[in-house]
């Protein structure tokens, strides 16, 4: 089973996250903010990390060239309510960004969106 | 020689007439007097030969100068004729033939005053008369052989005896003919120059040693006011300015000890009898006398007063100009055409941290950093190439201190007689500037991000309520009343989103974060990624959705993303109020502009509404069944929007019969 690590600083987020992710059927470690997430991945392997952008103290864009840094290999998409332009998104994407998943989704959506990333 | 007999001085007076001593027989070989002629002259009178001259005591005593007297006599350039008691001549010596053009036929022993025009002869007479026989000459004329006239200076001695009796006279004639013309030559200059002194277009005057004016011409007269007599006589000192008078007269007085013919080229401010001032250049020329002293100073003047005032006008404005480059707030500087400083005022020497000293002859690059040289370098070039002014150029200069500020240059060529000699540079300090531009977009940078906690903050709640809610609905086990809840939930969830995004784009609008990013685009592109979210939800309404879209639309600037947003939302307000028939998209290219229309077939807007529908909120009467999900905002957002890609939005409408929306964008 294909574990996915959800960091959000809200926790009703997260819980949907996991709730939607669980039900089609992947692993998931609730994780509630940047330092958290870096500290966890220092232990523990993931395949996907879905990572929100705005969140208090480290940022997702701080926790996203962290991991970059550290371990081009983990895979990382961001999940947020900011509209990127196509070229923002382009860059991110360059820089080894997964995806870019904008809030609110529906189920299917996420689904498909994750389902995808971790296909290749 | 002090006793020397009166005759040896009168001789010698005489134009150092040769002695005559018609005693010795050397005498008379030594006189142009035929022999024989001489002896019957001296036979009939006796004068010569016996008694001889026996003039005052001692006769003997010029022998002593024989020979001299005999040369001199001889060589003489004057005419020296000697007569009897009786007025006829019986010497004469060879010069006197000359100037007669006669011999001795034509002299000896004829009346002396045949020589004589009678009028010129009465006048001889006279004068000798009332000379009573004193030594004394006359300007007078003779007549040569051929009775031309000759200008001659007469000089007549009358010889007497020992007992004081009359024996004859010495007439010495002097042909003035040159001298003659000389003095008439001379007057007439004289006349000439008095002519030219008085009438000249030039001030002249002429000053005493002590600087007494002697003279002065009209013009000196008209120009100053005054009457040549009310000047004559009085120091020139008291004509020129006060201010000047001490300076003047040191000035003269060091002319006059110097002794050089000329001095001057100098200014000097006089004062016209009517007190107004008059500049000239003056020339100053001295005439000296044998001694070499001064005798007077001769000087001409030339009146500057009007190109003075000129010049002064102009130096006043250049003053101005020079204040303005000196006071201003922008550094200002002047190269030469090696890019070297030649001006540079206090600003710029404030902007660079420098000295004048230090600037000046030293090239203007130096003082740019090492990015801004080239640049400067291909400025000036052009400049000087074109000739023409090169504005707001961004260069960075180096503080003496290292750091570097921002600056705006612009430069003007500078020319001289139409050639380039440099270049001119006002340069300001932009530090401020930027700074407040830093600022400006550090506050730009914090509304945004403000936006964006405000977008953040909106949109999460959405998140999860929105999240449940479809997850309820889409739960095939939860109960069908549920899911029926959940999915008026979930639908009033997605207004809510709307809403959200829509405030969101009005307060970005207003505050200017919007963020476009602007691309040239393939409209083709943006059209099918528009027309594919829209499509199902006209099929959804049965309606028609015809495209006319050609085959290679022209690429157009614009924020991709939005312009189909823009697209989205025509098509979203057609569909919606579209209950039957059709919905267009149209492309034309026109008028260099790209017209794009979104028509449909629906309930239409009244012609009074066309315009306010743009506006923020409003929201078009569309009849009382339909149900108002709008925010209004959505077509004020199309029109900002368009507005950011300096293209236009209208709307042209039937009520009942459709609408028509036309966005034209500048390709």
């Amino acid at each position: 089973m294909k574990k996915i690590m959800v960091v959000d600083n809200e926790p009703d987020i997260v819980d949907l996250t996991r709730t939607v992710l669980e039900l089609g059927g992947y692993s998931v470690i609730p994780i509630y903010s940047g330092e958290e997430c870096l500290r966890k991945l220092e232990k523990e392997t993931v395949d996907l990390v879905l990572l929100d952008i705005m969140m208090p103290g480290m940022s997702g864009w701080d926790v996203f060239n962290r991991i970059k840094k550290k371990n081009t290999e983990i895979k990382v998409a961001f999940m947020s309510v900011l509209e990127v332009s196509d070229k923002r998104k382009q860059v991110l994407l360059d820089e080894g960004l997964a995806d870019y998943i904008m809030k609110p989704f529906d189920k299917e959506t996420l689904l498909r969106k994750v389902d995808n990333i971790l296909k290749k | 020689m002090k006793d020397e007999p009166k005759i040896v001085k009168i001789l010698k007076g005489e134009e150092k007439l040769g002695r005559l001593n018609i005693n010795s027989q050397c005498s008379y070989e030594q006189l142009k007097i035929p022999e024989e002629t001489l002896h019957e002259t001296s036979d009939k009178t006796g004068t010569f030969s016996e008694s001889g001259f026996e003039i005052e005591r001692n006769i003997g005593e010029l022998f002593d100068f024989g020979e001299l007297y005999k040369i001199l006599f001889e060589t003489s350039a004057v005419a020296i004729t000697l007569t009897d008691e009786n007025e006829r001549i019986v010497s004469w010596n060879k010069y006197a033939e000359e100037l007669l053009d006669m011999n001795k036929e034509d002299l000896f022993m004829k009346p002396v005053s045949s020589l004589y025009p009678s009028e010129e002869w009465k006048k001889i007479i006279t004068k000798n008369i009332r000379q009573r026989g004193m030594r004394h000459s006359i300007e007078t004329k003779i007549l040569k052989k051929n009775n031309k006239l000759v200008d001659v200076d007469l000089s007549v001695s009358v010889l007497k005896n020992h007992e004081g009796m009359i024996i004859g006279s010495i007439g010495v004639i002097k042909d003035i003919t040159y001298q003659k013309w000389v003095k008439d030559a001379l007057e007439e200059s004289k006349e000439k120059f008095k002519q030219l002194y008085e009438n000249a277009p030039i001030p002249y005057h002429t000053l005493s040693p002590n600087g007494e004016i002697t003279s002065v011409n009209e013009k000196w007269c008209r120009i100053l006011g005054y009457a040549k007599k009310e000047v004559i006589g009085k120091s020139i000192f008291d004509f020129i300015a006060k201010t000047e008078k001490e300076m003047a007269k040191a000035s003269f007085k060091e002319k006059i000890q110097s002794k050089k013919s000329y001095a001057g080229g100098h200014e000097r401010t006089f004062i016209t009898k009517h007190g107004e001032e008059r500049i000239f250049v003056i020339h100053d020329f001295l005439s000296f006398d044998k001694d070499k002293n001064v005798r007077s100073v001769h000087t001409t003047m030339e009146n500057i007063t009007q190109r003075k005032q000129l010049w002064e006008k102009m130096v006043k404005s250049e003053e101005k100009y020079r204040v303005l480059a000196e006071t201003s707030a922008d550094g200002v500087l002047t190269t030469d055409v090696l890019g070297r400083l030649t001006y540079v005022n206090p600003s710029l020497e404030a902007i660079l941290g420098r000295r004048k000293n230090k600037l000046l002859a030293t090239p203007f690059r130096d003082y740019l950093s090492e990015s801004s040289v080239y640049l400067f370098q291909q400025t000036f070039l052009d400049v000087r190439k074109k000739e023409k002014k090169m504005k707001n150029i961004r260069l960075d200069v180096i503080h003496d201190s290292g750091y570097e500020i921002p600056i705006e240059v612009n430069i003007a060529p500078l020319k001289k007689d139409g050639n380039f000699i440099g270049m001119e540079c006002t340069i300001r300090d932009i530090s401020e500037r930027k700074k407040i531009e830093r600022e400006l977009k550090q506050s730009e940078k914090l509304r945004t991000e403000f936006m964006n906690i405000v977008a953040h903050e909106l949109k999460s709640p959405i998140t999860p309520i929105k999240g449940y809610l479809d997850l309820i609905e889409s739960d095939k086990d939860a109960d069908e009343k549920i899911r029926n809840w959940a999915k008026i939930g979930l639908r009033n969830a997605e207004r809510l989103m709307r809403l959200v995004n829509d405030v969101l784009d009005v307060s970005r609008l207003d505050t200017d974060t919007m963020r476009f990013n602007m691309e040239k685009c393939d409209l083709t592109e943006i059209f099918n990624d528009t027309t594919e979210d829209i499509e199902p939800d006209i099929e959804n309404k049965n309606l028609k959705f015809i495209k006319e879209i050609p085959e290679n639309p022209p690429k157009i600037l614009c924020d991709k993303y939005r312009l189909s947003q823009v697209l989205k939302n025509l098509l979203g307000n057609a569909i919606k109020f579209t209950d039957y028939g059709s919905i267009t998209l149209r492309i034309e290219e026109k008028e260099k502009h790209l017209f794009i229309y979104v028509e449909d077939t629906g309930v239409g807007i009244s012609s009074g509404e066309t315009k306010k529908i743009f506006t923020k909120f409003y929201q078009a009467y569309t009849g009382e069944d339909r149900k108002n999900e709008g925010t209004g905002l959505g077509l004020f957002i199309c029109k900002e929007i368009v507005k950011k890609h300096n293209g236009e939005i209208w709307a042209e409408s039937k009520v009942g019969k459709g609408s028509k929306f036309t966005i034209k964008l500048p390709i």
